[in-house]
């Protein structure tokens, strides 16, 4: 009865020897594998613009101020993207002393993209804040560009070449 | 080589002399007919098989070979570690969303077993940003949709039986502006699994 016992508990001893070795081998054979990924995201501003050269001409006058109107251009978009913080994007033109008046102002802003600058009249040619508070954001905007002439600069014309720029604030 | 094989019929005439010779009375009782005895029978034996043996197998014998396979699973990537990096470059403006793609690495696997497929997760609960994967144009089975890597394992390839193969793996990295600069480390574990 003893012998049997022992002989027993031999072959249980065996075949569970056999059943993790059998089951360490087929981890050893690996039917799964790993792969280490780092995805980074660095700061990154955006500008682009929608619409190409413009051409205002002042043509007209007020009927009762003897004086010309000014023309106003809204047919460009300004668009952004930034995931830095405390941006702002500025315009710059590179007139530095124009015969005529020129203004520009950011319109119907994206909500929540920034805050629009009080407009801007070109009298030199440093950057001047056109949108401000840019957080982590991306948006657009309508240029609008204001032309304006006295009577007493005759005729003729500027050309402005206007650069917008997003930088920190 | 020609070789002279012994009939039958001389076979039985010599063991008729030999028979004679070792049971004749000339003989008996002599202290060595034992011994005489025991050779007589040797060479009988010796002449009837060597005749019968002559120009056929002089031996053989035999063992079982038995080769057993196992179901064995590897799976293997070209490279351990990747590295996906969203720059200016992969920006556009008044977009909030960004991606960048990496293609570079490869998955590859072989299996002698049916009905397999190859699921896919990550090890990071909470990512900043999104990361997916889809299986680009697999040597053998269906490449699953793209999918975006959770904790939670999803299929990546599907329909593997019995073949070994490769496949590209395409990672998508999307960050939204909104949500700013950052890292994130993914240990993505694929595994092979019962379809």
């Amino acid at each position: 009865m003893k012998t049997q016992i022992l002989y027993i508990a031999k072959k249980t001893a065996k075949t569970l020897v056999a059943v993790l070795a059998m089951a360490s081998g087929l981890y050893a054979q690996g039917s799964s594998t790993q792969q280490s990924l780092i995805l980074r995201v660095m700061e990154l501003n955006k500008l682009g613009l929608i619409g190409g050269s413009l051409k205002l001409t002042i043509d007209k006058l007020y009927a009762d101020q003897f004086a010309p109107a000014p023309v106003v251009n809204a047919n460009t978009t300004l668009l952004w993207t930034s995931n830095g913080e405390n941006k702002k994007i500025t315009v710059a033109s590179n007139n530095n002393n124009p015969r005529y008046a020129l203004r520009v102002a950011p319109q119907e802003m994206s909500p929540g993209a920034g805050v629009a600058a009080p407009e801007v009249s070109f009298s030199d040619n440093k950057n001047h804040d056109f949108i401000v508070g840019v957080n982590r954001s991306a948006g657009k905007c309508v240029i609008q560009f204001t032309a304006a002439a006295d009577v007493a600069k005759g005729i003729g014309s500027d050309t402005h070449v206007i650069t917008f720029t997003i930088t920190s604030s | 080589m020609m070789q002279k094989k012994i009939s039958l019929l001389e076979s039985l005439r010599l063991l008729g002399y030999i028979h004679l010779l070792f049971n004749h009375h000339f003989f008996w009782p002599n202290p060595g007919l034992y011994t005489l005895r025991k050779l007589r029978t040797f060479f009988l034996a010796s002449l009837v098989l060597g005749g019968a043996a002559k120009g056929q197998t002089y031996g053989s014998d035999f063992h079982r070979v038995t080769v057993q396979v196992s179901q064995v699973t590897v799976v293997q990537v070209s490279s351990g570690t990747v590295n996906l990096s969203i720059s200016g470059a992969n920006a556009v403006a008044g977009q909030n969303s960004m991606t960048t793609t990496d293609l570079s690495t490869s998955f590859l696997w072989g299996t002698n077993v049916s009905l397999r497929k190859v699921t896919v997760r990550t090890s990071l609960a909470t990512p900043i940003f999104t990361l997916k994967l889809l299986a680009v144009n697999p040597t053998a089975g269906t490449a699953a949709s793209e999918v975006t890597l959770t904790t939670t394992a999803q299929d990546f390839l599907i329909n593997l039986g019995k073949t070994s193969g490769s496949c590209q793996l395409q990672y998508t990295g999307i960050a939204l502006a909104s949500l700013g600069t950052g890292s994130d480390a993914h240990t993505i574990t694929f595994t092979v699994t019962v379809q």
